[in-house]
């Protein structure tokens, strides 16, 4: 810009010398009459006109400029006419006042040209520093947005760095109050274990006291004891017996409740038939028939203690719902549980592997409109003096199922037999 | 203490039981077994080692050197694994028979009382018959087939 500026002023300059020049050569052929002068003289207009169109491009697109340089095109011309018309009229005496008059008109002309040059001149390098002045403000404003906009960025980094941080310690924060939560339970858990294992085992005291000097009665006094109080004692000792029995399984449901205990993979064949070893006298005296069909290929995810508990209740309760004068045959069959069929309804995940195990009797079977109920805690489908029975092991069957994210549900016919299906999550090995 | 000449006369046991119907039930258990054992009772694990150290009420007159020590686990003031430690590491009392009669059956209570060195540990049966039973054992194996110090004195 400032180039363009300065060739412009030196191409102002170059008309103003041009003309000097063209004055000189007029002069001195005036002077010397030699023709080389006057022919270099003729040229001039030519090269002015060539300078001054060069300006007038350069200042192509400033109106005021171009009118300003309309003038001086008119005044170059007459310049240019009375040097031509002095030039014409030759060598003449200094007395000719025509000659003179045509040097002060020419003179006269020349101040004028010179004084707008020097407008125009001025009218530029104005421009030029109007110009140069706009560059540094767009230049200084270019500068301040630049630093507004770092200034932001800065701001922006630092904030969303204050907030990350904030983030991460609102998130230590509950961490911390996350596993103190966890602690807490894990201690209650704890506490509640020792408690319900003190519970039970000082309320057993008692009761054993109470069927032993029972049975000591019964002992020492055989044959002096009517039988009305051989009874008595009987009813006594039963009732306290009831009592043992209950708070055992009330201990096992809060144990199942709190889902204590560690988790491994279980092989399910293996854990069904230790069941059946522990229950080996229960099976011998009631001359029940057991038939396990369950390949070894089925392993679950699970608490041994548990599941333990889980199927020696199943079992035991189809052994012992049995019909007067029958022997139990009971049926354990495991097989592949497509969750996509769905058979039983149950909102289990499309995407694992389940085994269902159904444990089918011939007993005396039930009314399947009970068949929510027989899982609630407590909930008996028959008095005290048909089966013994407390009432909670089909409800500990459903609370070990569920710690396992199976599911457990029956199917029964009255007289004929009942099937419980325990669905528990494959665990591949 | 060391140990009687077991030829002179009746097996004396001494039970350590902090429950009286306990004391009783043992004592009668015994009786139904017609045992010739004579069986003396204290009542806790301070008692117990007072008795064994003839120190307090009890001297060489009223505390015979027992052939057996039947101990309860919980008792008040010194527990029964307690006084156990501390009997089996007197080199005068280490050598009495100890068997260890209680309601626990937890895993841990016999590893422990089988760390301190504790002869045999039972669990009380849950009926009487059962405890009768068990007497009857204890006296059969540690008085007929088991040979115990002091049988072959004098």
């Amino acid at each position: 810009m400032v180039a363009h500026t300065n060739h412009i002023l030196f191409s102002m300059e170059k008309i103003i010398s041009e003309v000097r020049d063209v004055e000189n050569l007029q002069r001195a052929y005036l002077l010397s009459a030699n023709e080389e002068f006057l022919t270099k003289y003729w040229g001039g207009r030519e090269r002015t006109q060539n300078r001054f169109d060069e300006v007038r491009r350069m200042m192509e697109n400033n109106v005021s400029q171009q009118m300003r340089l309309d003038s001086l095109n008119d005044m170059l011309n007459k310049r240019f006419d009375l040097l031509d018309e002095r030039t014409r009229l030759g060598i003449v005496p200094v007395s000719d006042t025509r000659g003179i008059k045509l040097v002060i008109e020419g003179m006269k002309e020349m101040n004028k040209i010179s004084d707008l040059v020097d407008r125009l001149k001025k009218h530029e390098q104005d421009l030029l520093t109007y110009r140069s002045n706009k560059a540094i403000d767009a230049s200084n404003n270019a500068f301040i947005i630049i630093a507004v906009l770092t200034v932001v960025t800065i701001i922006i980094i630092v904030t969303s760095f204050a907030f990350t941080l904030n983030e991460f310690q609102r998130r230590s924060i509950y961490e911390k109050r996350l596993s103190e939560s966890v602690d807490n339970l894990k201690q209650t858990n704890e506490n509640l274990e020792q408690f319900a294992y003190v519970a039970s085992h000082d309320l057993q005291e008692p009761l054993r006291k109470i069927r032993a000097f029972g049975d000591l009665l019964k002992a020492d006094f055989a044959d002096t004891l009517p039988a009305q109080a051989s009874d008595y004692i009987n009813r006594m000792h039963n009732a306290a017996e009831r009592m043992q029995i209950l708070i055992n399984d009330l201990l096992n449901f809060s144990r199942a409740s709190r889902n204590v205990g560690e988790y491994e993979t279980i092989v399910m064949r293996e854990k069904i038939m230790n069941v059946l070893d522990d229950l080996e006298i229960t099976i011998k005296e009631s001359n029940a028939i057991i038939d396990l069909d369950l390949s070894s290929e089925y392993s679950v995810y699970g608490n041994r203690p548990q599941l333990a508990r889980l199927f020696q209740n199943l079992i035991s309760n189809a052994i012992k719902f049995q019909k007067k004068d029958s022997a139990p045959k009971i049926n354990i069959i495991g097989k592949h549980y497509d969750p996509n069929k769905n058979v039983y309804g149950f909102n289990l995940d499309k995407y694992k592997e389940y085994v269902e195990i159904d444990i089918i009797d011939n007993g005396i079977g039930f009314d399947e409109q009970y068949k929510d109920k027989i899982f609630t805690i407590f909930q008996r489908l028959h008095g005290r003096m048909d089966f013994k029975g407390t009432g909670i092991g089909l409800a500990l069957c459903k609370k070990i199922v569920e710690n396992h994210n199976g599911f457990i549900t029956v199917k029964s016919k009255q007289n004929q037999g009942s099937t419980f299906t325990v669905i528990l999550p494959i665990k591949k090995i | 203490m060391t140990p009687r000449n077991k030829k002179l006369s009746p097996i004396i046991i001494l039970m350590a039981d902090d429950d009286e119907d306990d004391r009783m039930m043992t004592e009668q258990a015994m009786r139904k077994n017609h045992l010739a054992n004579e069986i003396r009772f204290v009542v806790d694990g301070e008692d117990l080692l007072n008795y064994l150290n003839r120190k307090g009420k009890y001297n060489s007159e009223n505390a015979p050197t027992p052939d057996l020590i039947l101990l309860d686990l919980n008792m008040p003031k010194k527990s029964g694994l307690e006084a156990l430690k501390e009997v089996k590491n007197d080199k005068n009392l280490k050598w009495i028979p100890v068997i260890i009669l209680t309601t626990s059956s937890a895993e841990e209570d016999i590893i422990k009382s089988y760390n301190l060195g504790v002869n045999s540990f039972i669990t009380k049966p849950v009926t009487f018959d059962g405890l009768v039973k068990v007497v009857k054992e204890i006296d059969n194996y540690w008085f007929e087939v088991v040979k115990l110090p002091g049988t072959n004195n004098g």
